[in-house]
This record gives structure tokens, C-alpha cells and sequence, in this order.
């Protein structure tokens, strides 16, 4: 199911220079994705991810954000290293983005048809006629009933799954390397949620595209991923295959997320939470930045920032802790 | 969007056979067509347009033919609207001001239209440097009232039909330009332009199509009651003497050519085109009122 490396993050720094200081939203992150791969970022609010995938697309706002430091190797080039102009031609064409709520990224203005073929004759080079039947393809594809009639329609016009699957369509025009999907179910009722994750399977299937689906939903993320990143205040504390990470969760945080997820077992009141706040970015603690929540804090947590290590095969966690079912190797010495 | 336009989604969405989804456009037509106001405004300047641009054919004399024997004739059978000093028929200039000043409102607001246009989009959408330049500009231009700016301007370049769309642009673009400024400021906030940025489309596609098509109802609305009131700078201008010279007929000059003669009772040489200004800023205001109405999807909402 894998193969080559598309994408290849190395210690990716997205900072925001405001009033009060740097903002660490994005600290020394590193990924990578196959093609054909779904790799899942997760994990709570606020807590890097968005900023991530933007910083991917070199769509954070400059000022006050700047990614300053780091490598992001995409099809053999470092894309911090791109011109604008350079960059504007991967963008949508070898990486496109799709988003959380389709109600609004669509022109509310333009017809859709009009917003897909315009991609289309920006990369490919298509006249109007041939970018007209491959819209009308990519309509089919993403399973729009009576495509023929829908390209004239105006965004106003389709319900909000209909309108996620026309960013999908848009996304998928030119055949991306990378599809960077960005909470793409979470404003979608469950059953179009199911619809669409179906159709991101069969895309990375057909185009043997990499995927990148950032989400809180750890239901969606057992569902379609191969690889889950876990993320917090701004760094990866956890990667390991979608098997190992729900069997074996070796951070105390992503733990906490496993254990807050309700099941048929655990009913909502029975849930146990992740007490307390994730940390101010602007004031980030000196050691373990999920020390202050983390039931498993030692007094080595508050002094001394982790390594992230591999603690199993191919199993990386930032945490003095081999496992949180095992006792603290550090704690001995 | 309105509750209309959620209504007309969701029914199209959901039935098996959906009604012909009205578009925009229909939408702007219904409403703008259900306004009486508007619509009479709307009748008031397309006959001024249709007036300006037949004026040789059913103008009955010269405009500019002087016949000593009828001067200071009052509205009579042969000159309806009468004769003034030089027995010139009043209604034949009146109808050839109509063209000279529509001409001048219409095309210095296209220029100060496509001037201010440009100016606030960049300004709105660049931000920083450029906004700071730009709006500080038109500030220095804001900063006079309009007719004083337009006076020292003229007094400079010297009076002239085209000195005058000149100056009129000039003084306007500063509205222009703020309103677009206002507008592409809050669309550039909205997502489908970050959408478009994912796509890879190049700034100025951006700016000039995606993000100025969602603003062109207000823009379309100002420049309507700007033409209003460019019409009321170029007759003040020709009043002044500062305008357009006569002999060439305009609303302004003939008045100015009138006002002499009021107090000893020649009326109908002020009156009537005074009659013509107010008739074209009727017409023009409520056809900007009745377009802002119609364009604003809240108000559509609300009376439909």
C-alpha cells in the first residue's frame, strides 16, 4: 500500500511574532507520508495542527507568522525554498487543500463549474471546452448526481456534503501528490461524513495519492489512517502505525485522548478527561510541555524537556516513559 | 446568504425534481422590479439617456440659432419652454444640455470608477505600505469639499468640457476608492479567498476576480448617486462660469444665462432646466437606492 516518500517534514518551526512575544504554534515538527498513505494529525484545539498543514502550503499570514526554521522536501524540492511564483504552481496542482467548512471556501459569486475549470486552465493548460468535460468527470467521480446540470449552479445552490464534495473535485483536478484535508467531515452530518471518507479511500486507491487529514476525531482517524501523528502544544508527542497508536498508546496523552473517547462500554459519565488547560504557547514550561496535566509526572518531567524516541519499532513518543502502563524507566535512575 | 436563498438550496437539494433554481441575477431583477421607486427612477434615466442621445433629431430648433425677433419670449405654442435674450429656443437647449451634462456625469464617474477601483482594491487587499500611501492620497483629496477642490483645479487647467470630466473624476475617486477599499477589506477576510490562494491563482486573478465580482454592489450603488452628483458639480461649475462656456448648451449655463432675468419676471429660463436637474437627481438617487436595495441580499430578504 506505501511506497516512495511524497512528503518529508524535518523539524518544522512555524512561529507567530506578536506584541507579547513568539507564539511556538508549530516547534520542531517532522513527518513523513507515502504515497498512497493517509497519515492522521491529531489532536485538541489550538494545538499546532491547522498551522502545520498551512505551513506546508506557505499559506500562514507573514506577518505576524513566519516558519523559521525546518525542511519540507516535496517531489525531490525543499518547498521553503520555492519562489511565490514557483510555489503558486504546486499549490492546487501538486498539493491541493481541502477545508472544514464548504459553505464558505467556495466563491459564493461564481458558478461552481466555473471555479473548478479556472484550476484546471491555470495548471493544465486546458481550453475552455476540454476543461469543461474534465469537470464534468471530476463531478462523476466525486459522485454528484446529475453533474451535467450542477456545473451552472451557484455554491448557494447544494447542501454542505454536495459542496464538500465540489472542493474535493476542485482539489482532485489536477491528480495531486498530496492531498492535505483539513477537518473535511467535521461541519458534515455522520452519514456524509461516511461518504466522504469513502471517497478519500478511493482517492488515494485510484491516484495513489498521499494523504494528510488533520482532525480531532479519533473515530475518523481509526477509520481511513495507515499512520497517526499525535500532536500537543505545538509539537509531535507521539507517532507510531494506526494499530499500534489505539492498541498501544505510549504517551500519557494520547492516552488521555484514547480515554476521553466515548464507547459502548464507556458511557459520556464515565469518561475521563484530560484535566486542566493545554499550555499558554507564549509561556511554554521548561521541561515536558504536557507535564503539568500528565497523571504520570515525575519530578524529571518539570527539568528536562524529553527526547522524542522510539520506544517501540517504528513507535516514537516524547515522554520519559517507555510506556504508561510501565513504570518509569527514568524514575528508577 | 438569506433564508430565501438557504429555501431555495435546500429545496434543490432535496427533491427528486428540482424546480429550476433561480439565480442571482433573477433574484436582483424580481426585487429590484417589485421596488416602484426604483423603477421610476430607473424610467426617469433611461429617458434622460434616450433624450440626450436623439437631442438633434427632436430638439425643434438650433440650440444655438439665435432669432432677435422672439428674445424673452415666455412658453408659448411655437417655443414650449420659450425664447431666452438672444431668442434662442429654450427647450432645444435644454434637451442638448441634457446631453453635454449626463455626458460629463457619466463618463467622469467611469473614469473616477475605474480610477478609485483599482486604487482601493489595492489598497484593501495589499494592506501596509501601499494602503498607508494610497488612502493618505485620498485623504489629502477628501480633506476639500468637493466643489472648492473642483474650482482651484479648474481655475488651474482653465475652463473646459473636458477640464471639467477631468476635475469631477478626480474629486470622486476618493469615494470610489473608500468604498471599494471597505469592501474588499471584509471579503479578503472571507475563505473562498484563501480557497483560491490553495489553487494556486496568482494575486491579481484573485483580487480583480474573485474578490472585486463579491464587491460590486456596493461599488455599482455609489457610483449611481456619484453620476447624481456629478451632474450637480458640472452645473454648479457652469453657473460659476468655470465649467462648460457658452455658448454650449448645459443645464448649468443655461441657468447661469437665466438668473438675470428672474426678478423681472423671464422665469421659465430658470425654471426649466432647474426642472431637468431636479428630474435627473430624482431619477439617479432613487435608482442608487432602489440598486442598493435590490443588490443587499438582507433587505431582498426582508420585503420579498
Amino acid at each position: 500500500m506505501t511506497g516512495t516518500p511524497s512528503l518529508n517534514v524535518v523539524n518544522l518551526k512555524t512561529h507567530f511574532f506578536i506584541r507579547e512575544g513568539v507564539v511556538r504554534a508549530v516547534d520542531g515538527v517532522s513527518f513523513s507520508v507515502d504515497q498512497g498513505e493517509v497519515l492522521g494529525i491529531v489532536g485538541e484545539s489550538g494545538c499546532g495542527k491547522s498551522i502545520t498543514a498551512r505551513s506546508i502550503l506557505r499559506l500562514v499570514p507573514n506577518p505576524p507568522g513566519r516558519t523559521v526554521d525546518g525542511r519540507i522536501e516535496f517531489e525531490g524540492k525543499d518547498l521553503l525554498e520555492l519562489s511565490e511564483s514557483e510555489m503558486r504552481k504546486v499549490r492546487g496542482n501538486r498539493i491541493s487543500m481541502i477545508f472544514q467548512d464548504p459553505m464558505t471556501y467556495l466563491n459564493p459569486t461564481m458558478k461552481v463549474g466555473d471555479q473548478i475549470t479556472e484550476v484546471l486552465r491555470l495548471h493544465l493548460d486546458m481550453n475552455e471546452t476540454q476543461a469543461r468535460a474534465r469537470t464534468l468527470e471530476l463531478f462523476r467521480d466525486v459522485n454528484i448526481p446529475e453533474p451535467e446540470g450542477r456545473l451552472d449552479n451557484y455554491p448557494h445552490e447544494f447542501s454542505g456534503g454536495m459542496r464538500q464534495r465540489v472542493m474535493i473535485a476542485m482539489a482532485l483536478a489536477c491528480e495531486p501528490g498530496l492531498l492535505i484535508a483539513d477537518e473535511p467531515t467535521t461541519a458534515l452530518d455522520v452519514t456524509v461524513q461516511a461518504q466522504i471518507l469513502d471517497l478519500l479511500r478511493r482517492i488515494r486507491d485510484d491516484l495513489n495519492s498521499a494523504i494528510i487529514l488533520i482532525t480531532h476525531d479519533l473515530g475518523v482517524v481509526a477509520e481511513i489512517c495507515d499512520k497517526v501523528v499525535v500532536m500537543y502544544a505545538g509539537q509531535v508527542v507521539e507517532q507510531a502505525n494506526v494499530y499500534d497508536l489505539f492498541d498501544e498508546p505510549k504517551h500519557p496523552y494520547t492516552r488521555g485522548l484514547l480515554d476521553s473517547l466515548p464507547t459502548p462500554e464507556h458511557r459520556v459519565d464515565q469518561l475521563k478527561p484530560i484535566p486542566g488547560q493545554p499550555p499558554d504557547l507564549l509561556r511554554i514550561p521548561k521541561g515536558c510541555n504536557f507535564a503539568p496535566r500528565c497523571a504520570y509526572c515525575m519530578q524529571k518531567c518539570i527539568d528536562e524537556e524529553p527526547p522524542f524516541r522510539e520506544v517501540a519499532p517504528g513507535h516514537m513518543s516524547r515522554c520519559w516513559l517507555d510506556s504508561v502502563t510501565q513504570t518509569a524507566v527514568a524514575a528508577a535512575e | 446568504m438569506t433564508t430565501q436563498d438557504h429555501a431555495i438550496a435546500v429545496v434543490a437539494a432535496d427533491t427528486q425534481e428540482p424546480p429550476p433554481p433561480r439565480g442571482q441575477l433573477r433574484l436582483f431583477v424580481d426585487a429590484f422590479a417589485s421596488n416602484k421607486l426604483a423603477v421610476a427612477g430607473l424610467v426617469v434615466f433611461v429617458l434622460a439617456i434616450l433624450v440626450a442621445l436623439t437631442a438633434d433629431v427632436i430638439s425643434p430648433y438650433d440650440p444655438n440659432a439665435q432669432d432677435l425677433a422672439v428674445r424673452l419670449m415666455g412658453p408659448s405654442a411655437e417655443h414650449w419652454l420659450g425664447t431666452d435674450q438672444y431668442g434662442r429656443d429654450l427647450l432645444s437647449r435644454v434637451i442638448h444640455g441634457t446631453q453635454i451634462s449626463l455626458m460629463v456625469g457619466i463618463v467622469s464617474i467611469t473614469i473616477a470608477t475605474l480610477c478609485g477601483v483599482t486604487a482601493g482594491a489595492l489598497s484593501g487587499y495589499l494592506g501596509g505600505f501601499v494602503d498607508d500611501i494610497i488612502m493618505r492620497c485620498m485623504d489629502v483629496l477628501l480633506a476639500f469639499p468637493a466643489l472648492i477642490l473642483a474650482i482651484g483645479i479648474l481655475a488651474v487647467l482653465g475652463p473646459s468640457i473636458l477640464n471639467v470630466v477631468i476635475v469631477i473624476a478626480v474629486v470622486s475617486t476618493p469615494q470610489i476608492a473608500r468604498i471599494t477599499r471597505s469592501a474588499v477589506l471584509t471579503q479578503k477576510e472571507e475563505e473562498y479567498v484563501q480557497a483560491a490562494i490553495v489553487i494556486g491563482l496568482p494575486m491579481h486573478v484573485r483580487l480583480f476576480k474573485h474578490v472585486l465580482l463579491n464587491c460590486l454592489a456596493p461599488i455599482t450603488v455609489q457610483a449611481t448617486l456619484l453620476v447624481a452628483n456629478a451632474i450637480i458639480v458640472e452645473t454648479s461649475l457652469s453657473f460659476l462660469g468655470l465649467g462648460v462656456r457658452p455658448p454650449t448648451p448645459t443645464w448649468g449655463t443655461i441657468l447661469f444665462e437665466g438668473k438675470d432675468y428672474i426678478l423681472l419676471g423671464m422665469w421659465w429660463m430658470s425654471v426649466f432646466p432647474g426642472i431637468a436637474i431636479i428630474l435627473a437627481m430624482l431619477g439617479l438617487n432613487l435608482l442608487g437606492d432602489g440598486l442598493r436595495d435590490a443588490l443587499d441580499p438582507r433587505i431582498r430578504g426582508a420585503d420579498a
